[in-house]
C-alpha cells in the first residue's frame, strides 16, 4: 500500500512539477528548492523577529503589539511579513516532506535527514505557539487554554496549568517571558537540527537561487503591505472567545483538541508523529530489493579522488591502499553510501560504482542495446533517466530507449560507444538538474558532457550529435519532439570511420587484467 | 504560449499563492459556536495539615541506627474538603477534593467549569473541611490558614459568553465571585 501511495504522490507532483517547469523553468521552480526555501523564509523570520523583540514589552504584552501594529510604515508590514513568512514555511515544509517521501528519499543513509526534518517541523510548530500566545489576544488564549487543558492531563504537575488562564490573577510576565526565551531560544536549536539535517549531504544547497528567493521575498512583502493582517482583539479570561481570525497553519489543532478528550488528543499526537518517523522503515526497499552500496576496484583506482568531489553523500574518501602500490585509494563507506551511482560516471577507469551500475557493466549493457536494437546514422538513441521523461515517450515512434537508474550514473564513453557504433546521434533525458533523486545527477553529467569535469566526453565526439535535455516523467510527448528537432538537425555525414577506437575491447581487456 | 503570457501567468500564479498564504493565515473561527455563559470555580488553599505522632518502643529505637533514633515518630497528611455549590437550589458539585501531588501533600485546588444558559442564577458555594480536626489544648488558638468552612452566597446575570469566577481571596481568606455578571455576593467564614 505505502508503495502505491508513494506512486500515487509521485504522479502527482510530476504534472505540478511540469506545470510549474513552464512557467517558472526548472530552475526557478519553487517547489524544486522548498528545502532551501524553508531557510530563506527562517532568515526572514530572524530579521523582522529582531525588530519586532525591539518593541515587545513581557510586562504589557498586547499594548506593545498595538503599538507596534500603530507603527504604519514599519511594525505592521513587519509583523505580517514575520506571520505570512511563518505560514509559508509550513507550506514548504509540507511539499518538501510529500516530496521526500514521494522520490523514496527518506530511508537508509537518508533516514537522519527524514527524522529530522519531522523533529524540526515540531519545534517548528512550538515555536510558533510560543509566538501566537506572546501577542495575548484572542487566539492566544484559546492557544493557551487548550495547549493547558491538554498537559494537565498528564500526571506530572501537582496543579493545572489551566488555572493559570482562568482570570484568577493577570497572567504573569513570567509566563511572557518564558515563551519569549522560548521564541528566541528555539530557533537556535533549530539551526543546529538543520546542522544535522544535512550533516549527511555534500554541499547542501541551503538557500535557493537568488532570484528565486527575492521573488519569494518580494512577493510575502506585498502581501504584508498590502493586506496586513489586523490585531485580534485582547484576551480576556471572564468571556468565552467568540468569532476571530486564526492563523490555519499554528491553530489548525484547536478543533481537535476541542473535539476530543485530551488522553485522545495525545494518542493522535503520539500516533502521528510515530507514524512520521516510521516513514524510513516502511517505505525502505526489500531486503532483497534493496541497491547495494558502491564498491571501489582497487587496481583500477588511480588515486584521482574525483568520485570523492562528486559524491553527493560524501561516502567516498580516499585510504591507504591495500594491493601493494604506494598512494591512496578510494573506499566507499556503505553505511553512508545511497547507491545512486554517481561515482560510475565520475570514474575515467570505470572502477568504482555500485554492483551492476558501473561503467563496464553499462559498456556490457550498451553493447547489448545496440546489438539488439541496430539505430542506424540517421536514429537518435535516448538515454533517460528512469524516473524521467525519457521511458514515457509514446512507444510507437521506434526511437530506441536505453534506461539508466540516474544520468549521473551515466559513463560517458557509452555515449560514445553509442555513436562509435553508429547511432546517429545520443540524446540523454535528465530529470530536471534541481529535481535530481541523487541530488547532482544531472548537474554533473552537464559538466562532463560540456566542460570537461571528469570522466569527461572525450574531445573527439561531435557534439552536434550528443544532446542533453530536462523532461519530468509526464513530458514524454515533449522528449519525442524534441528527438524529432534533434534527429532534423542531425550532420549527414558519419564523424567516426569504423574501428578507429575499440572502446568494447579496450573495456573487456581491462576487464581481464581485473578479472587475473 | 507566448513569453509574456507565460510571464503574465507565472505571476498570477505566484501572487494567488502568496495571498491564499495569507487568506489561510486569517480564518473566521469560533471556538465555542454556543453561546453560553460559564460559572468558573477556580481556587488553590495551603490546607491544613494533620499529624499523628507516637512514641517509639525501645526495642523499635535499638533497632534503628544511632542518628536515625527520634523521640517522636509522625506520620501526617491534609485535610481533605468537601465542594458543594448549588445553582438555584440545586446540588450542582458536591465532591471531596483531596490535596494535590503524588503523595497528596501539595495545596488543594478546585478549577470546576460549568457552563450555564445566559440569564440570572442564584449560587451558594461551601467549602469545608471533610473530616473533623483532632483538637487539642495547644490547638486552641487555631494557626491562621487553619482549616475553616468557606461559603459563599451569589447572585448573578450571565449574559451571552460571559464568565463568573468564584475563587479564593488569600488575603482576606474568604471565597469571592467576580466578573461581569456579578450582581451581589456575601461571603461567610466558619
Amino acid at each position: 500500500m505505502i508503495r502505491s501511495i508513494e506512486n500515487g504522490c509521485r504522479r502527482g507532483l510530476s504534472h505540478v512539477d511540469a506545470a510549474l517547469n513552464r512557467l517558472y523553468g526548472s530552475r526557478w521552480n519553487p517547489v524544486y528548492h522548498s528545502g532551501a526555501i524553508i531557510v530563506a523564509l527562517l532568515l526572514v523570520l530572524l530579521a523582522t523577529g529582531v525588530y519586532l523583540l525591539v518593541f515587545y514589552r513581557v510586562g504589557s504584552p498586547y499594548a506593545s503589539m498595538e503599538r507596534i501594529q500603530e507603527q504604519i510604515w514599519a511594525g505592521r508590514w513587519i509583523r505580517s511579513l514575520h506571520r505570512f513568512a511563518a505560514d509559508a514555511a509550513v507550506v514548504a515544509i509540507v511539499v518538501h516532506a510529500i516530496r521526500m517521501f514521494a522520490q523514496s528519499r527518506s530511508w537508509g543513509p537518508r533516514a537522519l535527514a527524514w527524522m529530522t526534518g519531522v523533529v524540526l517541523t515540531g519545534v517548528l510548530m512550538i515555536c510558533g505557539w510560543t509566538g501566537y500566545v506572546m501577542v495575548w489576544d484572542v487566539q492566544a488564549q484559546v492557544m493557551a487554554m487548550e495547549l493547558a487543558r491538554v498537559v494537565d492531563v498528564l500526571p506530572i504537575l501537582s496543579e493545572p496549568l489551566s488555572r493559570g488562564f482562568v482570570g484568577e490573577r493577570p497572567v504573569p510576565s513570567a509566563f511572557f517571558f518564558m515563551n519569549l526565551f522560548l521564541h528566541v531560544a528555539l530557533p537556535i536549536g533549530l539551526g543546529l537540527l538543520l546542522w544535522l539535517h544535512v550533516a549527511r549531504s555534500a554541499r547542501p544547497a541551503l538557500l535557493p537561487p537568488r532570484a528565486l528567493m527575492w521573488g519569494v521575498i518580494g512577493m510575502l512583502f506585498v502581501a504584508s503591505v498590502v493586506w496586513p493582517v489586523a490585531l485580534a482583539p485582547e484576551a480576556d479570561m471572564f468571556r468565552l472567545p467568540d468569532a476571530a481570525e486564526y492563523d490555519i497553519f499554528y491553530s489548525f489543532w484547536i478543533p481537535l483538541t476541542q473535539a476530543l478528550s485530551p488522553w485522545a488528543v495525545w494518542a493522535l499526537l503520539l500516533g502521528t508523529t510515530a507514524v512520521l518517523l516510521a516513514v524510513p522503515l516502511v517505505t525502505r526497499s526489500a531486503a532483497g530489493q534493496k541497491p547495494a552500496a558502491s564498491f571501489v576496484v582497487e587496481r583500477l583506482c588511480t588515486g584521482c579522488e574525483q568520485c570523492v568531489r562528486d559524491c553527493p553523500y560524501d561516502a567516498i574518501s580516499m585510504v591507504e591502499r591495500i594491493d601493494g602500490r604506494t598512494g591512496l585509494a578510494a573506499r566507499v563507506d556503505p553505511a553512508v553510501c545511497v547507491s545512486c551511482g554517481i561515482c560510475a560516471g565520475s570514474c575515467a577507469p570505470m572502477g568504482v560504482g555500485p554492483p551492476g551500475r558501473t561503467g563496464r557493466d553499462q559498456m556490457a549493457r550498451a553493447r547489448e542495446f545496440f546489438e539488439r536494437r541496430r539505430p542506424g546514422a540517421r536514429d537518435v538513441v535516448v538515454v533517460g533517466c528512469t524516473r524521467g521523461g525519457a521511458l514515457a515517450m509514446p512507444a510507437d515512434d521506434g526511437t530506441a530507449a536505453m534506461p539508466v537508474d540516474c544520468v549521473g550514473n551515466l559513463h560517458t564513453s557509452v555515449i560514445e560507444y553509442l555513436l562509435r557504433a553508429g547511432a546517429g546521434g545520443v540524446m540523454v533525458v535528465s530529470c530536471p538538474a534541481d529535481d535530481c533523486r541523487n541530488r547532482e545527477g544531472a548537474k554533473w553529467l552537464e559538466q562532463r558532457v560540456h566542460h570537461g569535469r571528469e570522466a569527461e566526453l572525450k574531445e573527439r565526439v561531435d557534439r552536434d550529435r550528443v544532446r542533453l535535455i530536462e523532461a519530468t516523467s509526464v513530458e514524454g510527448a515533449r522528449v519525442l519532439r524534441e528527438v524529432a528537432a534533434f534527429r532534423s538537425t542531425l550532420p549527414e555525414v558519419r564523424s567516426y570511420e569504423e574501428g578507429e577506437i575499440d572502446l568494447i575491447s579496450l573495456c573487456e581487456r581491462s576487464e581481464q587484467e581485473v578479472g587475473g | 504560449m507566448t513569453t509574456t503570457l507565460r510571464r503574465a501567468i507565472a505571476l498570477l500564479v505566484a501572487l494567488g499563492v502568496t495571498f491564499g498564504i495569507a487568506a489561510l493565515s486569517r480564518v473566521s473561527y469560533t471556538p465555542e459556536p454556543t453561546p453560553d455563559a460559564m460559572l468558573r470555580l477556580s481556587w488553590r488553599v495551603p490546607g491544613e495539615y494533620i499529624e499523628e505522632c507516637r512514641t517509639p518502643s525501645a526495642e523499635e529505637l535499638a533497632r534503628q541506627p544511632v542518628h536515625m533514633r527520634r523521640e517522636l515518630v509522625c506520620e501526617g497528611s491534609l485535610v481533605p474538603y468537601r465542594l458543594r455549590v448549588q445553582l438555584d437550589g440545586h446540588v450542582v458539585i458536591d465532591e471531596t477534593v483531596h490535596a494535590s501531588g503524588a503523595r497528596q501533600d501539595r495545596p488543594l485546588y478546585v478549577l470546576r467549569e460549568l457552563r450555564l444558559t445566559p440569564g440570572s442564577y442564584h449560587v451558594d458555594v461551601n467549602w469545608s473541611p471533610a473530616l473533623e480536626l483532632p483538637r487539642t489544648e495547644s490547638d486552641a488558638t487555631p494557626p491562621p490558614d487553619a482549616a475553616r468552612t468557606l461559603t459563599l452566597a451569589a447572585e448573578l446575570s450571565l449574559a451571552e459568553r460571559e464568565i463568573a469566577l468564584i475563587t479564593y481571596d488569600v488575603d482576606d481568606r474568604v471565597l469571592r465571585a467576580r466578573g461581569a455578571g456579578l450582581v451581589r455576593s456575601e461571603n461567610g467564614v466558619r
